[in-house]
């Protein structure tokens, strides 16, 4: 896997801003993999998730920082589109939470637990996640490739 | 104080599970990394059953490392949310009498990414999980 970080694509990037929700796999001990369904936001052109930092996954990516996205649609809709991006995860601290993007997204995360996320980033309890980035595609095109 | 469970119970997991016609299948990548593809699944029996197309990358990794994580959501609303990882080692299905079974299952929404995509069927035992549902979170804010 490329190890330097490229910027996301624009295809790909477009894609995540409206599409959220993202699968967000990391390794267990063992080195078997695992995921996790979340929502992520875009900081600073770059994928976040804001997760507590005792959680798995933050032990997981601490102990190794290898990571895979899979951005999805949404789990009813017909039309089924996803992007990955491989890479890095790293740990974010001090940092405010992005603002959600999509509309959608804004309104049925409710604002309490909106605010109660931004008062557990301020207070520790919460971090963000960043990736950095070595490879994104669409999915479609990846399996067209091959 | 012990934390609050907000886990699936097995027969909620397999009610869950059952009605999903797609999942994420997360494989150790032979360079190294992680990749995640989407895949047709189902649930027979109390076993969890995924297909992948033998084009895709998540097939050739499972060749390799058979390790695999298939993670379920549905997210009607913030506290409607549910979600299962499933772990376990995939094996590939080939008894031709519970295959003929599974298909018709596997085809309620076919290959999610390429339409029309046929490919292999892998089980994975529904013993290794960790789930969750939002319903049963107390203090909803």
């Amino acid at each position: 896997m490329p190890d330097s970080e490229l910027p996301l694509p624009p295809d790909v990037l477009a894609f995540v801003r409206a599409n959220p929700r993202t699968f967000l796999i990391s390794r267990r001990k063992d080195g078997s993999p695992t995921g996790h369904p979340m929502l992520c936001l875009i900081g600073e052109g770059r994928i976040q998730f804001s997760t507590y930092r005792k959680s798995a996954k933050v032990q997981n990516f601490q102990r190794d920082p290898t990571v895979a996205c899979l951005a999805t649609t949404r789990y009813d809709d017909p039309s089924f589109k996803a992007a990955i991006v491989r890479g890095q995860a790293r740990l974010r601290e001090g940092l405010e939470l992005p603002t959600r993007e999509t509309p959608e997204t804004s309104s049925w995360v409710s604002k309490g637990v909106s605010s109660r996320s931004k008062e557990r980033l301020a207070s520790g309890k919460r971090i963000l996640l960043e990736i950095l980035p070595s490879e994104a595609a669409m999915l479609t095109d990846v399996r067209r490739k091959r | 104080m012990p934390r609050e469970s907000i886990a699936l119970t097995h027969d909620e997991l397999v009610a869950f599970a059952s009605n999903e016609r797609w999942c994420v299948v997360a494989t150790n990548d032979e360079d190294g990394g992680l990749w995640a593809d989407a895949a047709a699944c189902c649930v027979a029996d109390g076993t969890f059953y995924f297909r992948l197309p033998r084009e895709t990358r998540a097939f050739a990794n499972i060749l390799k490392d058979d390790r695999v994580c298939c993670i379920l959501e549905r997210a009607p609303a913030y506290y409607e949310i549910k979600g299962a990882s499933i772990h376990g080692k995939a094996s590939i299905v080939i008894n031709g009498m519970l295959l003929g079974s599974l298909i018709p299952l596997l085809e309620r929404g076919g290959d999610p990414v390429s339409a029309g995509a046929r490919g292999d069927v892998y089980s994975l035992p529904l013993t290794d999980v960790a789930s969750f549902d939002f319903a049963k979170i107390k203090a909803k804010v």
